[in-house]
């Protein structure tokens, strides 16, 4: 099955928004339930830690919600939303003075065989560590990877976010990549 | 299509975002290219472990909705180390053929290619680390302790 997850979202979106606007709880409820986890995912990105994040996201999604009247279809819903979210961790972020840092546990134990037991403790180790490898990245890379790859954001969607133009957010994505790729090969 | 044009469509391929027909072209191009196949397997890493929102994120927006925004953060729950926030999409499939090339698939189970055969992974016993401590201590917190021994062995052996 195709995930199509741009598409599906932004044709479910425009019905919501029409009940989200005429004060429909349910409507509300389900744009919260469809964005959410991407909300999350942003403040993540810019916070570094779960529990600012999770106050960040729930913060800025809200703060979108109450301003429905102020979108105006200029972007998508998704992306006019997460660039609310991104500015609340932000200000938050500047609150803070400084991203909590992820410790990195580099040693892996490269040399187990992949099976059984050891086999899934490698697997789990190793997708592990590729997420956390993002965490290493400057905030606007880290971002530009993060929307285009887990939100699946067009690289202009994806400037709209990072406060950039489309072209400078493909060069972040791409260098996003280069640089994980070079130290998973560390 | 060339690499970078394939670079620029991989995230949507990784992630099964994409239309058949583009999806046939980026896997053909895949099979012969070894850089871009590489890059794919990053991608759908990536994907794969990306985090869910914590369990009763939504339920706190919609309790503030109604009120004032400021009670929100009072009201947090805490998300716990293996809440559903750092498990894996429920559709999803790895495929490792030995330390390189992943590839994501949706589906139910999850199977590890290697050397010495195939190995299905329940997805319940894949966890991603909360971004506190990542992939240190969580990597073996819930193997049983059958499974535990099990490791020694092989270990030892
Ligand atoms: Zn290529």
């Amino acid at each position: 099955m195709k995930r199509n997850v741009a598409g599906d979202v932004a044709s479910s979106d425009s019905a919501l928004l029409h009940g989200a606007r005429e004060g429909d709880p349910r409507a509300l409820d389900e744009l919260v339930a469809l964005h959410q986890s991407s909300a999350f995912r942003v403040a993540l990105g810019i916070l570094g830690g779960e529990a600012d994040a999770q106050d960040a996201a729930q913060d800025g999604m809200l703060r979108a919600l109450k301003g429905l009247a102020g979108f105006r279809g200029d972007a998508s819903f998704r992306t006019w939303l997460l660039a609310i979210v991104a500015n609340e961790a932000r200000s938050m972020l500047r609150r803070r003075t400084r991203r909590r840092e992820c410790p990195l546990d580099d040693e892996l134990p490269g040399e187990l065989p992949v099976g059984g037991v050891a086999g899934r403790v490698v697997l789990r180790a190793e997708v592990a560590r590729v997420r956390a490898l993002l965490a290493r990245l400057p905030e606007k890379q880290r971002l530009a990877v993060q929307l285009r790859v887990d939100e699946g954001l067009s690289f202009r969607e994806v400037g709209t976010v990072i406060g950039s133009s489309e072209g400078t957010a493909r060069v972040n994505y791409h260098h996003g990549i280069k640089r994980i790729r070079g130290w998973l090969k560390e | 299509m060339t690499c970078p044009e394939i670079a620029d469509r991989l995230p949507d391929w990784a992630s099964d975002r994409l239309a058949d027909t583009e999806s046939a072209l980026v896997a053909e191009h895949l099979d012969g290219c070894e850089d871009c196949s590489a890059q794919a397997s990053v991608l759908g890493t990536l994907f794969v472990a990306r985090p869910e929102a914590p369990a009763g994120m939504a339920e706190n927006i919609a309790r503030a909705g109604g009120v004032q925004a400021h009670s929100v953060t009072r009201e947090r729950v805490r998300p716990s180390w293996r809440r559903p926030a750092w498990a894996l999409p429920s559709a999803a499939v790895l495929v490792f053929a030995v330390g390189t090339t992943i590839i994501f698939r949706d589906s139910q189970t999850i199977e590890v290619a290697s050397a010495i055969g195939e190995v299905p992974v329940e997805e319940s016993q894949i966890w991603i680390a909360n971004d506190g401590a990542v992939a240190g201590a969580p990597v073996l917190d819930d193997l049983s302790d059958e499974e535990l021994r099990a490791l020694v062995e092989e270990l030892g052996a």
